[in-house]
């Protein structure tokens, strides 16, 4: 060991190598990949060693574990394929157990411990990092539970490999509200069931917005809050066609429903329940809207996540 | 001989002086033969060994604000020269003979400093793929500088990097035996060689966390004897060790015999082979293949370092890890391939094992003159052939033989130890 500090040059230099290979791949990613931008909903914590970032809850890694779920796939490394839509929003195509040959794609994460049935999965770029005190900002931008919220869609660019690399952000042209229009909050929890369930949508900045939708609602959807895999039943909604309705800028789309009615019901061990017969209060769900004219610059949009006990994230 | 004594001793001379018993000529004389080491500068290698983890610790909370207006390549080049600046400063300072106190402070500062810049590139770049991967390549790094300067400041700073690291491997992702496990065992064998006693012990036990860790996720129900067979090959390394040097000796006492006898009755009486209950789960049992292998590599190594030292004691020691590393190849063999041996047959070698551990402690503790330790052993040789010869065999006649055999040894045994004892008075 006498002569042992002669190897400290070369530490050195592997600790330069593998920073080079890290920031490298990283930069080369940023320069020549493509981008798209990834829907999220974030909330605002800090790590010890890397400061403020905001948790980015991606629309589309929810999506996935629904077909996860659905198709039984099973792999560390999901590949996520992404079509972007006109904004450059990335909707999601399918999920391939192989990396695919062509076309945008995103690589996942699922080897995380599962305590449930959910499927784990995670992009890798759930931290946005940011100046200390600027994610305070950025969640009072985003909006509180039931006021009006707008998501944050960030730009990533995307690598030969699938690796993304956060490059930016925007706030999404259309916010919601999520709220129980009959909750009654004096009550202690346990004994809250409100049915009311008030959406709204607006268009903030966009030329025009078309929601496709009829009186008895059936443009939306009940979903699941984690995998957004459709929970209600809607029925009647087979035969009914849907009426467009254009939004300006500025314009609200409002729906309330009434989830007590047949359309909301889920499927129960043998018959159909309503929301209010789920086991288990913590089961979130959450209302969807899908553009289903066909247009290829249509929206999906999600409301907050709610528990049949009144609660909304 | 140590400083705490030295001061001892000019504590008590000089009261025998003061009382009149000796005169000053005779303090000084007595003095004069236990000279004290030379200073070792001990507080100074501490504080600038604070200095360096302090000082680093601060750049990393320096970088977290992660400020806007400075450009992500000002960052990286005020990171990556500090860290060259500070490795050059650590290079030319351990050129010295001896290196001075501030070597250590700016080798450790260096470590920090890496660590900084892997977790500023991360944040950078908003990485957070799989965050165990970033305490891998700092402890990593931290490892390659504990051995390079062979300081156990460093090593302590890569236990900790490493531990984070198979920790979160373990415990959040689910590892079994993850290569992070394999680090921590390399930082463990170079403390069994070059750190002091202490460093050993702590590196034992957390190499013996990961692993009960990392194995109860591997067969989720009867982990205790994974976890026996984990502890049994890190106890029997620190046992070797403790017997090929004496400048650090492992005082493991009666630990290890006891320990020892708990493992193997375990095995020998606890364990029903004939309905193995193993759930191996989707372990790679290739990984639980090569742990066993290393088991018996290690213990051979041991064999073959030990091979000039001719004195008794360390040949018995031997040969207690021999047998131990056998017993963990069975059990975790049988952990995977429960078809490979009927539960007789490991009921039986099991129990032979122990039986021939137990004469080895006979012959020590006869040797050693411990009456303690030989009544116990010779007691511990009598109920294993007598539950064995009760449950494994039903011909009388070969359990009266049995019965014999071992009262005529036990006799034999008496007397031995009564002759050893005569021979040294």
């Amino acid at each position: 060991m006498k002569k042992a500090h002669i190897w400290l040059p070369v530490v050195l230099v592997a600790q330069l190598l593998i920073l080079g290979a890290i920031v490298g791949k990283r930069e080369r990613i940023m320069a020549n990949g493509d981008v798209v931008y990834l829907k999220t909903m974030p909330v605002d914590p800090r790590d010890i060693f890397r400061g403020d970032y905001v948790v980015l809850d991606y629309e589309l890694v929810h999506q996935a574990k629904g077909v996860i779920q659905n198709n039984n796939i099973s792999t560390d490394n999901p590949y996520l394929r992404l079509q972007p839509n006109k904004r450059g929003v990335a909707q999601l195509v399918s999920v391939d157990s192989n990396k695919p040959q062509e076309g945008l794609f995103i690589r996942g994460f699922s080897n995380t411990v599962n305590y449930s049935e959910i499927p784990q999965l995670r992009l890798g770029i759930e931290k946005y990092f940011v100046e200390q005190g600027a994610g305070k900002e950025l969640e009072a931008l985003r909006g509180q539970a039931q006021s009006w919220q707008t998501p944050l869609e960030v730009q990533v660019a995307l690598g030969e490999d699938g690796t993304p690399v956060i490059t930016g952000h925007r706030f999404s042209p259309i916010r919601t509200r999520t709220r129980f229009a009959d909750l009654e909050d004096t009550l202690p929890q346990r004994d809250r069931s409100p049915q009311h369930l008030e959406f709204s949508i607006e268009n903030n900045n966009l030329a025009t917005l078309s929601v496709f939708d009829n009186k008895i609602h059936c443009g939306f959807t009940l979903v699941h809050a984690e995998t957004l895999r459709p929970v209600s039943l809607n029925r009647d909604c087979s035969e009914a066609a849907l009426e467009r309705t254009e939004l300006s800028a500025g314009a609200t789309y409002q729906v309330t429903i009434d989830l007590s009615q047949p359309q909301w019901q889920v499927k129960g061990q043998s018959d159909p329940l309503s929301l209010a017969g789920v086991d288990g209060a913590w089961q979130g769900f959450r209302l969807l809207y899908r553009d289903q004219s066909g247009a290829d610059d249509g929206e999906q949009i999600i409301s907050a996540r709610f528990f049949r006990r009144g609660g909304i994230d | 001989m140590k400083n705490a004594y030295i001061r001892w001793l000019r504590e008590q001379t000089l009261q025998w002086h003061t009382s009149g018993i000796i005169s000053e000529q005779q303090q000084q004389a007595i003095l004069a033969l236990y000279p004290e080491p030379p200073n070792s500068n001990w507080g100074q290698w501490l504080i600038n060994a604070f200095a360096g983890v302090i000082l680093g610790l601060g750049v990393i909370l320096f970088f977290a604000y992660n400020w806007q207006d400075m450009h992500r390549y000002l960052k990286l080049l005020v990171i990556a020269a500090a860290c060259i600046g500070v490795a050059t400063l650590t290079w030319t300072l351990q050129r010295k003979n001896p290196p001075p106190p501030l070597a250590n402070g700016m080798g450790l500062l260096w470590s920090m400093l890496f660590g900084a810049a892997i977790w500023l590139v991360s944040q950078i770049y908003h990485i957070d793929e799989h965050y165990p991967n970033f305490f891998m390549l700092w402890g990593l790094s931290a490892l390659a500088l504990a051995i390079i300067l062979n300081n156990w400041m460093h090593s302590l700073l890569a236990l900790i990097l490493l531990s984070v690291w198979a920790g979160a491997e373990v415990w959040e992702f689910n590892a079994t035996l993850h290569p992070a496990q394999a680090a921590l065992l390399g930082l463990y064998v170079f403390c069994w060689r070059f750190q002091p006693a202490w460093l050993l012990l702590l590196s034992a036990y957390v190499n013996l966390l990961m692993l009960l860790s990392g194995l109860y996720n591997a067969s989720g129900e009867y982990p205790e004897l994974m976890v026996l067979a984990a502890c049994s090959l890190v106890i029997s390394l620190g046992y070797a060790r403790g017997t090929s040097t004496s400048q650090y000796q492992l005082r493991l006492g009666l630990l290890y015999p006891a320990y020892t006898v708990v493992l193997l009755w375990l095995l020998a009486f606890g364990f029903d082979a004939k309905q193995p209950g193993w759930s191996p789960g989707e372990t790679p049992a290739h990984w639980l293949g090569l742990l066993t292998i290393a088991a018996i590599v290690l213990a051979f190594v041991t064999l073959f370092m030990l091979r000039n030292q001719k004195d008794n004691s360390t040949l018995e020691k031997s040969w207690h890890l021999v047998l131990l590393a056998i017993s963990n190849a069975l059990a975790l063999s049988l952990a995977y391939f429960p078809e490979w041996l009927s539960g007789q047959i490991l009921d039986l070698l099991f129990s032979l094992i122990l039986a021939t551990h137990s004469i080895l402690f006979i012959r020590q503790g006869n040797r050693q003159q411990r009456g303690l330790m030989v009544g116990f052993f010779a007691l511990l040789l009598a109920i294993v052939v007598f539950a064995r010869f009760m449950d494994l065999f039903d011909s009388l006649l070969l359990r009266s033989l049995a019965f014999v055999a071992v009262g005529l040894g036990l006799f034999l045994v008496g007397w031995y130890y009564q002759r050893n004892k005569d021979v040294k008075a």
